[in-house]
């Protein structure tokens, strides 16, 4: 529904789930933005927008009210309010756009006349964005870029790295009431693939670096207009029953709704899916090659992929950092490896033979001039016919060719990529299906990696390269705490960095219980930093399709025991999976005793 | 018939440094002693020159010489023998073995790493074997193709020894074993540099660096760009 008085120059969109009442008498003020499913009356009276413009400093007061009109076609509702500044040369268009369901979506479009014949710097802040709030005492916020953070401030939900290409995983804000109920989400939509900030007016990008209550409160964005009505800020406002569980699975579905899922659900590629331990084996040292019999020693190397609960995949490793002494190429190496190519495809088979499959290394840049896109696509997919490999580890590489995919297709069903980095653009990470979680540090635990919550199909196991004694613990636990599987790499380039035989037990007990629940641990529905009850104590959600269970992993983030409730769980019984410690369930509360500083994994059903 | 360039020995007496080798580091750096440590190099005599193709042909016709695994053994060979331009270029495609066979068979050995080091620096610690600043006019570097060893005398390290910089990488006698992997050091650098900056650095390298070359097996272990020259243990009165 929308109303447009005009006598009192104000908007009012109500839907299912918000109600925004807008007041363009003198400048535009925000007089109501309220969830209706929560009863109150939320952000009253608030100053839509202030900005900075060629040395003087202006709110929306400043700026003259040239038009004001109300619209409506079969999904949307709309208020826009035309706004101007003659002396500044400055134009504004300020829409309210209801979806008639649960959204409203703040539109800010501004035009410059340049009125000295060259841009001037404009920043924009949104007293109204920057006070969003749902009842005003004890609201809970997860900020765009810093949704769950430590007591000490640091960031345990990871977004995808970012260079200058944009990530096209831009999480929303989130605010609800103490309980997590009742709240908002604002979504920031931006389409702009790069994170070069003078190359579009869109600035969502930024607000989605928002990152803790300092940044929203003092968002100054620079907005690079032109004379045309471009997006320029667009806050997309719904109203939340369930809080951050819902704001995610919001997310996740606006994330996933322009994918191309296809290759996910190829058959022949799911066998990934099905193995928890992998293996990187550098083929320059005795774990996985037999020195005195020039071959790759297989037997060797599942004896010692045994102790973890055994290798399920191996990557040979033969080119890096050997590659460029001579001229010889990434595909040369194959060819001079002892046996050549015939060789490697007996180790394979024998390893196929206990049930392992195998990835060859990719090396990107490697590629030399002579080489196109074309000849190494045959290379790359001969490879592979050459050896019978599962599949290729490629490297740096953040997207392949089209045709690489293709030319690999044609050679046999079943072979799987899989990259160092996860792929942040949208039609790599259609077609490259698996990538390592590498982040390269592992402190603070309880860390999360957004995308395995964002996209559970695309399985990324975690990896330890230069990891000592202590970070390889913690790198355990981060496997257990968002349940994904590992890569165990011990001889990092010619450095023997093994894991300690109590890690190799841990390991090998946690993947029982993985390989165990793997259909719930893979399920469709992950949601990550399930709320809690306590302080400190945190919890990641996995519900089985099929309905069957539900495991609530938690980590107590302290020094000491905690016993008491844990968090709101639907099921009449429970036990305890993974780790020590006691739980009961009652009434929809789960509760129980966290050991310090270790994950518990709990059943419930 | 032709004349080809014939081996020559320097005489090096003894004498002490301090050897420290200092480098790039990318992943899997070598793990072996890099100093600074007080090191006694000779009395010896070094070979002038890197062992040449014609040199290597030479051993092979007196000592019957023919690897067990010979992939890639002397690959640029054409029936056997080096192409006729070839014959005072740096013999490659050989590996450690092959290159102590060589040593030998004339009573030789290949240089230690700290050996070689001194070999191309001197007594006073030079960065390059002709000074201590590159000046890319006294050797063979960044170009297409090896050239003859005796190119650039202009490049002539203060003990007398020719061709220690670019052109081809040396091998040294150490073969590192660290429990699980094998491994040997490259000097020198070579005309060659690959176009990427994860591929192993060539060009010249100053007289204190080393590259690490895993070992693997023959075929992995010979290269187009790797060659070697050989050191002779004596005592001083011979010099």
């Amino acid at each position: 529904m929308i109303t447009h008085n005009r006598e009192k120059q104000t908007f009012i969109l109500e839907n299912n789930s918000v109600r925004a009442v807008l007041c363009y008498q003198n400048g535009l003020r925000m007089q109501e933005f309220s969830n209706l499913h929560s009863g109150r009356v939320s952000n009253t009276d608030r100053e839509l927008l202030t900005f900075t413009f060629m040395g003087g400093q202006y709110t929306s007061a400043d700026l003259s009210v040239c038009g004001a009109y109300a619209a409506q076609d079969n999904t949307r509702e709309m208020a826009t309010v035309l706004l101007e500044n003659r002396d500044l040369q400055l134009s504004m268009r300020l829409h309210l756009i209801s979806d008639k369901k649960d959204t409203v979506t703040v539109l800010l479009q501004v035009k410059d006349l340049y009125r000295e014949k060259v841009p001037y710097e404009l920043f924009i802040h949104s007293p109204f964005l920057a006070a969003m709030q749902m009842t005003g005492a004890g609201d809970k916020y997860y900020y765009p870029a810093g949704a769950v953070q430590n007591r000490e401030g640091k960031q345990l939900l990871k977004l995808a790295k970012e260079s200058f290409m944009n990530s096209d995983i831009k999480p929303p804000l989130v605010v609800t009431d103490a309980e997590d109920q009742y709240g908002f989400s604002v979504r920031f939509p931006s389409l702009a693939d790069l994170s070069d900030d003078g190359a579009v007016q869109n600035r969502n990008m930024s607000l989605s670096t928002i990152a803790s209550a300092e940044e929203l409160h003092e968002h100054s964005l620079p907005i690079n207009p032109d004379a045309t009505y471009a997006d320029t800020i667009e806050l997309e406002i719904t109203g939340l029953t369930d809080g951050w569980p819902e704001a995610f699975r919001r997310y996740r579905a606006q994330w996933e709704a322009p994918y191309d899922f296809r290759e996910y659900d190829k058959p022949d590629l799911k066998w990934f899916s099905e193995k928890f331990l992998h293996n990187f084996t550098f083929l320059y040292g005795t774990e996985g090659f037999d020195p005195v019999k020039k071959k790759i020693d297989v037997e060797k190397l599942l004896a010692e992929g045994d102790e973890f609960g055994g290798f399920d995949t191996v990557t040979v490793w033969n080119q890096y950092p050997r590659l460029g002494i001579d001229r010889r190429s990434q595909w040369q190496f194959f060819d001079d490896f002892p046996g050549g190519r015939p060789a490697i495809r007996q180790a394979v088979e024998e390893f196929h033979r206990h049930g392992v499959q195998v990835f060859m290394p990719y090396i990107p840049w490697d590629a030399g001039s002579h080489e196109s896109t074309d000849s190494l696509g045959d290379e790359f997919a001969k490879l592979l016919a050459d050896t019978d490999a599962d599949g290729y580890q490629l490297d740096t590489l953040s997207a392949i060719p089209e045709s690489f995919r293709e030319k690999c297709n044609a050679v046999r069903p079943g072979l799987v990529m899989t990259t160092q980095s996860h792929p942040t653009k949208k039609r790599p990470m259609e077609i490259i299906t698996t990538s390592w979680d590498e982040f390269w540090a592992t402190r603070p635990m309880p860390q999360v990696d957004i995308l395995r919550y964002l996209l559970p199909r695309h399985i990324a196991p975690v990896i330890s390269r230069w990891y000592r004694k202590e970070d390889k613990d913690l790198l355990i636990q981060y496997s257990q705490f968002s349940a994904v599987p590992m890569v165990i790499w011990q001889d990092i380039f010619g450095r023997w960095m093994p894991f300690c035989a109590e890690q190799r037990q841990t390991i090998k007990g946690w993947k029982a219980v993985y390989m165990a629940h793997r259909l719930t641990y893979q399920c469709a529905d992950p949601i990550p930093f399930w709320p809690t009850r306590a302080d400190d104590v945190y919890c990641n959600r996995f519900a089985a399709d099929d309905g069957s269970e539900t495991i609530y992993s938690f980590y107590n983030d302290t020094d000491s025991d905690y016993t008491g409730p844990l968090c709101r769980a639907d099921g009449a019984s429970c036990e305890i999976i993974l780790g020590s410690g006691e739980a009961d369930i009652q009434n929809g509360l789960l509760s129980g005793r966290l050991p310090a500083r270790t994950v518990v994994h709990v059943r419930v059903q | 018939m032709a004349n080809y360039l014939e081996q020559k020995l320097v005489k090096v007496p003894r004498a002490s440094y301090i050897y420290r080798v200092v480098h790039r580091v990318m992943e899997g750096d070598c793990q072996c002693e890099h100093g600074p440590i007080p090191v006694t190099v000779g009395p010896l005599q070094a070979d002038v020159y890197p062992v040449t193709n014609h040199m290597y042909w030479l051993f092979m016709q007196e000592s019957g010489y023919r690897p067990a695994d010979d992939t890639n053994f002397l690959k640029h060979w054409v029936d056997g023998k080096y192409l006729e331009g070839d014959a005072d270029k740096p013999v490659t495609n050989i590996d450690q073995n092959d290159a102590r066979a060589y040593a030998a068979h004339y009573g030789k050995r290949l240089p230690k790493d700290f050996e070689w080091q001194y070999l191309a620096a001197g007594p006073d610690a030079l960065k390059w074997p002709w000074g201590d600043k590159l000046d890319l006019s006294k050797g063979n570097f960044y170009t297409d193709a090896l050239s003859r060893v005796d190119a650039y005398p202009q490049g002539v390290s203060p003990v007398g020894c020719m061709d220690m910089c670019g052109n081809s990488w040396e091998m040294v006698e150490d073969t590192h074993d660290d429990g699980c992997h094998f491994f040997t050091l490259l000097r020198g650098g070579c005309y060659y540099r690959a176009h990427h900056y994860w591929h192993a650095e060539g060009g010249p390298q100053p007289n204190d660096a080393h590259l690490k070359m895993h070992l693997l097996a023959p075929g992995m272990d010979r290269n187009a760009t790797v060659g070697f020259r050989c050191v002779k243990d004596c005592d001083g009165e011979e010099l």
